[in-house]
């Protein structure tokens, strides 16, 4: 399937002025691409615990009950019947749920206000989940149906039905306005307009990233202690939501991570299920599983879909200088006012390098689901217009779309790089560097034929190549992060880290970087799942931001760790006349800084002048035999070794990673039925050190995968008379299978993050829009057919071919 | 999922005796990947959920085979969708059955789905698919077609039966009705045309179910083919196929059946189509022609579902000239 895997250019700079991260030399680990994933063992033989698989006595089920209506008030509400089945021992509605759980309003857990068709009207347990779900249909429900507004340009038109406050505006940020665009507009060659509309009635939203796993979590409370079981990847949240709930301590709620199936953007809302189990755990004493059906996992918990319009205009001239942007976005919030708009418009600041910019971003209420995160903070469906916008700008001055690319991509890096954040760090920028490598690695220039030119025709059907560049910024969002680092007697070592792996890879991740930081085999270190009541609290992952951030607390404590290696090897006296600070570690051993360092895993022995002692030799100190007082007893060297790192990304000052990505996609498209197949794709990420190279590798390829369903047919779908899902499950819902994907080529332009460790940016976003985009604008170079929305499915192909 | 009571069947009168007891509180289970999916969602009324599934797969002698009988080609109503994809009994002279089942689904639901079953499977529609049954629409006991005012992308653009526009997406049923197959069942027969129904999808009555799938021997030398567009290329029912049956394939045609699948409520076997083609030799002009035939009766709801006309014809043209 995939045909090639290629580095390109790999940089070796060193010692970057801000850097306190890239002076490691012959990088044993990272980027290694034979590096076995951590847990892979027990995932291959079915062995991993996933939070769905914990089973206990005297378990019992929860399941919801949901409002068939989008917008509605209940007037009645009878539980009779269902409290009577036999098998029901519990059953709870908004006239009894207790106030702390219900927390605020458009957030209650159990609502009498229905504001979207998968809110919760009532809650059963039950000993068996289908006594749960037969109790469900017993529940005896009267509605008030009110008027519901789906789209936020309904929802924002004059005389429109406010369904919250005075208005449906949830509120706008100050917009970005560089320059004077209405000038630059006036005197560019060419002007561009584009009215991308992502929010069609076909389909109505790109991606429910509802994951494949669905959230589950089991509760018990047990000897003066909650315990849960989740697959968020957010189980601090869990912990916090559960104790606010039920008004305990903190230190009384314990999350104890399973194996993680996927997140794929967001799984770290607890949506009701985790607070509602948690309270009949509290009241019943007993374990209390939840499994979201899939109608709440897509309508409710998990929110990515897609909700942005944009009104985008570009000015060009004829040089290929871009002279002035400006968007205008609408987002739909939905009924809980997500901020969409915002940071749907928040990249174009750093895409292109124009003196004329001009954002601004709208957010609406809606009674539908709450816009959220598709792998790439919202990025994505103003980027993939944009990107659009860029191809149509090139071809209005005739200008070959990677050349116009090169030519306008931002490519600035340091402080004030971006005019609104002068204070800001801008991290490296790989522009234009990458796209030159996507160029090359793409043939790009031999395959593109001109505008409207397909590469090929065979009767009916049209092939056509396509380009896209992605820049995104993502940066100070991540406090705390926290490690912890346990040297073992026997020189291995624990690598324990409060991020829960969320099917990535950081826990390889943060293997990895704790092998090389340490200077031990990777074979000897384990990063388990951890349990809050183990660790301390570190972020979620998201925003790939994960290996910079908890990725830095993971240096920083193999530092503290090593520094007490060095004073027990000191102690010990294997080193005599030195501090710590004049130690090192590498391949295995601890060396003086001042003499020669071991150059492989089996050196020999040291050369006159240097001292070469193993580090496995030095943690077996722990517990050997420092001396022995008579009459008192035996004295071990002490330990246990335990570093600890601490990271604030506030402690940088106001800091920002530029991620990048480009993708070329060549597409076949029948003009005669509308089919789009993607032939083959092309990907170069700016990962910045490419710390985890087969992880990295998996996550390209699943954003590919992701957006080609982005790009042809991966929509939710609503009912426009009811407002109700039409495909909230993966029966309906259509995400790519492997038969989908075409041939791929990925590469990586290696730079050096200034913030990042080992020089580590991220990986898992940018190649979202780009490789979306790049479909459209090959469809588009195919039969001529111009994208302006998301899926560009049959009818909207032949409709686009007057068929 | 609705808690049933599992029943293995000894034999093709004993399942159809038991079909008879239980009523419509029993259902028959063969692969079971609908029906399954059907218990899993709840999309049918709590009154339709069955009590009993009767399973098939323990009747004796087994339903699973595949052979030919002097010129008919038989199979078993439990055969898998995988056997008979590569089974070179079928590639022989029926090929055109082995490519609609080697696109059904994905390789697991082949590996599991009988063709009996799938012949049979329920509507794929949205709206009659929906969890909790919550649009309670004309197939599924409530009243009125909530497509038709809603979102019909996928709907039938030949116009309803009992109101309902929901398609038959199957791709082995097309390929009967070109081929002429006659479907044999526990109580009589039914040639093709007359086994489907646009409203309950066949017309097996009660304690009826199908027990095997008989296809005479195309003439020597005529061509035959299936094509299918969906949306993704695995685990996708069609938003159009077609199959198709000429006679002869090179030189003057003489007989044409040309079947549409996933345009309407049943499988549309188009005489303007066959019209178009006999007394012409296959060509891209009468290629077009048939498929622009093919369509020529089609009235699509609006434009949602108006691109299937066109993918229709499109296939016409790519299945002659395939």
């Amino acid at each position: 399937m995939y045909e090639s895997f290629n580095i390109i250019d790999p940089v070796t700079k060193e010692n970057y002025p801000q850097s306190i991260y890239h002076n490691v030399k012959n990088l044993q680990w990272v980027a290694n691409p034979k590096i076995l994933r951590q847990g892979a063992g027990a995932r291959v033989m079915g062995n991993e615990i996933y939070s769905n698989d914990i089973l206990m006595t005297n378990l019992v089920y929860l399941k919801l009950k949901r409002a068939p209506y989008s917008h509605a008030t209940v007037t009645s509400i009878d539980v009779t019947k269902a409290k009577a089945l036999p098998g029901v021992i519990g059953v709870l509605t908004y006239n009894d749920v207790p106030n702390l759980i219900n927390a605020a309003p458009y957030f209650y857990c159990i609502s009498k206000d229905v504001w979207n068709s998968t809110e919760c009207v009532a809650a059963v347990v039950a000993t068996e989940e289908d006594i749960a779900e037969q109790a469900l249909a017993l529940i005896d429900v009267k509605y008030t149906v009110l008027p519901f507004v789906l789209h936020q340009d309904d929802a924002l038109k004059a005389g429109a039905y406010i369904l919250h406050g005075s208005t449906n505006e949830v509120g706008t940020a100050a917009p970005i306005n560089r320059g004077d665009v209405n000038a630059a507009f006036a005197k560019s060659d060419n002007v561009i307009n584009l009215d991308w509309r992502n929010v069609t009635k076909p389909f109505f939203g790109v991606h429910p990233v509802a994951s494949v796993e669905q959230e589950s979590f089991t509760c018990n409370w047990e000897n003066e202690r909650m315990s849960v079981w989740s697959s968020t990847q957010s189980p601090w949240g869990s912990l916090r939501s559960v104790a606010a709930a039920l008004n305990l301590p903190y230190s009384k709620v314990a999350a104890l991570n399973c194996r993680m199936g996927t997140g794929f953007g967001n799984k770290g809302s607890d949506g009701a299920g985790v607070k509602i189990a948690a309270y009949f755990s509290y009241t019943l004493h007993r374990p209390v599983k939840w499994y979201q059906d899939m109608d709440g996992h897509f309508g409710m918990n998990s929110s990515a879909w897609t909700c942005q319009n944009h009104v985008m205009k570009m000015g060009v001239n004829k040089d290929g200088t871009i002279t002035a942007m400006s968007d205008v976005c609408q987002g739909n919030g939905g009924y809980r006012g997500n901020a969409a708009a915002q940071s749907g418009i928040a990249p174009f600041a750093v895409r292109i390098k124009t003196a004329n910019m001009y954002l601004e971003g709208h957010d609406a209420y809606t009674c539908s689901q709450g816009a959220g995160i598709p792998r790439c903070v919202q990025h994505v469906q103003g980027s993939v217009a944009f990107s659009v916008l860029m191809d149509m700008a090139a071809e209005s001055i005739a200008m070959d779309p990677a050349d116009f690319l090169v030519k306008n991509t931002y490519d600035k890096a340091g402080v004030g790089a971006q005019p609104e954040f002068p204070t800001y760090d801008v991290g490296c920028n790989s522009a234009p560097g990458y796209i030159n490598d996507l160029i090359a690695l793409s043939g790009w220039k031999s395959k593109w034929k001109g505008w409207k030119t397909p590469t090929a025709v065979n009767g009916p059907k049209k092939s056509g190549i396509g380009i896209s560049v992605h820049n995104c910024s993502h940066g100070s969002l991540s406090n705390p992060e926290s490690a912890t680092i346990m040297l073992e007697p026997d020189g291995s070592c624990r690598c324990v880290t409060g991020s829960q792996d969320m099917g990535q890879g950081w826990r390889t991740a943060a293997a990895i970087m704790t092998a090389e930081e340490m200077g031990i085999d990777y074979s000897l270190v384990t990063s388990p799942n951890f349990a809050t009541e183990n660790t301390q609290e570190s972020r979620s992952p998201g925003g790939s931001t994960v290996t910079r951030g908890t990725g830095t607390a993971v240096i920083l404590a193999c530092r503290d760790a090593k520094e007490q290696l060095f004073k027990l090897a000191i102690i010990a006296k294997k080193f005599t006349g030195v501090t710590p600070d004049q130690l090192e570690t590498a391949y295995g051993y601890i060396y003086q800084k001042s003499g020669a360092a071991p150059t492989s895993w089996t050196p020999g022995t040291a050369p006159a002048g240097s001292v070469w002692v193993k580090i496995a030799d030095v943690c077996a100190l722990m517990t050997a035999t420092a001396f022995t007082a008579p009459a008192v007893g035996t004295y071990t060297y002490g330990g246990p070794i335990i570093g600890r790192g601490s990271y604030a990304t506030g402690r940088n000052g106001n800091m920002m990673q530029l991620q990048q990505s480009g993708t070329t996609a060549e597409v076949e498209v029948d003009t005669n039925t509308g089919e789009v197949e993607v032939k083959n794709i092309v990907e170069i990420c700016a990962c910045g050190r490419n710390i985890f190279y087969q992880g990295n590798f998996n996550q390209i390829v699943g954003g590919i995968a992701f957006m080609i369903g982005h790009a042809l047919y991966s929509g939710l779908a609503k009912d426009e008379a009811t407002g109700l899902d039409l495909n909230p499950n993966y029966t309906l819902f259509k995400c790519p299978t492997s038969a989908d994907m075409p041939t791929m080529s990925v590469g990586f332009n290696e730079t050096l993050e200034p913030y990042g460790p080992f020089g580590g940016k991220g990986t898992g976003e940018p190649v979202m829009p780009s490789a979306s985009s790049s479909i459209f604008n090959a469809i588009y170079n195919a039969c001529g057919v111009r994208s302006k929305q998301a899926h560009m499915t049959p009818d909207v192909i032949l409709a686009g071919l007057g068929k | 999922m609705k808690t049933f009571t599992h029943i293995n069947a000894t034999s093709i009168a004993d399942a159809g005796a038991k079909l008879t007891q239980y009523g419509s509180s029993a259902k028959l289970i063969a692969g079971g990947t609908d029906l399954i999916r059907l218990l899993k969602t709840r999309c049918l009324p709590d009154a339709s959920l069955p009590q009993y599934i009767i399973n098939l797969k323990t009747i004796t002698p087994t339903l699973d085979y595949i052979k030919v009988d002097g010129t008919t080609l038989k199979i078993g109503a439990l055969t898998r969708l995988h056997d008979i994809a590569f089974s070179t009994t079928v590639l022989g002279s029926w090929s055109s059955l082995s490519q609609a089942a080697r696109v059904v689904s994905s390789w697991p639901i082949r590996q599991m789905g009988t063709i009996g079953g799938n012949i049979c499977c329920q509507k794929q529609c949205w709206y009659y698919r929906s969890t909790w049954n919550k649009f309670q629409c004309v197939l599924n006991g409530g009243t009125g077609c909530p497509a038709v005012a809603g979102n019909h992308r996928y709907e039938s653009v030949f116009g309803p039966t009992n109101g309902c526009y929901s398609v038959n997406p199957n791709d082995i049923s097309p390929v009967l009705l070109a081929l002429s197959a006659t479907i044999v069942t526990n109580k009589g027969s039914y040639t093709a045309d007359k086994f489907f129904d646009g409203f309950k999808i066949t017309n097996l009555g009660a304690g009826e179910f199908v027990t095997e799938i008989d296809i005479p021997t195309p003439a020597a030398g005529s061509k035959q083919a299936f094509v299918k567009a969906s949306e993704r290329r695995a685990v996708d029912f069609a938003s159009a196929n077609c199959a198709i049956l000429v006679t002869p394939g090179t030189g003057t045609i003489t007989a044409a059946r040309i079947v549409l699948g996933a345009v309407a409520t049943v499988p549309y076997l188009s005489a303007e189509a066959a019209t178009a083609l006999i007394g012409k030799s296959i060509s891209a002009d009468t290629a077009a022609a048939a498929g622009a035939a093919a369509v020529s009766k089609a009235s699509p709801i609006s434009a949602l579902n108006k691109y299937k006309v066109a993918m229709a014809s499109g296939l016409v043209q790519r299945a002659l000239l395939s």
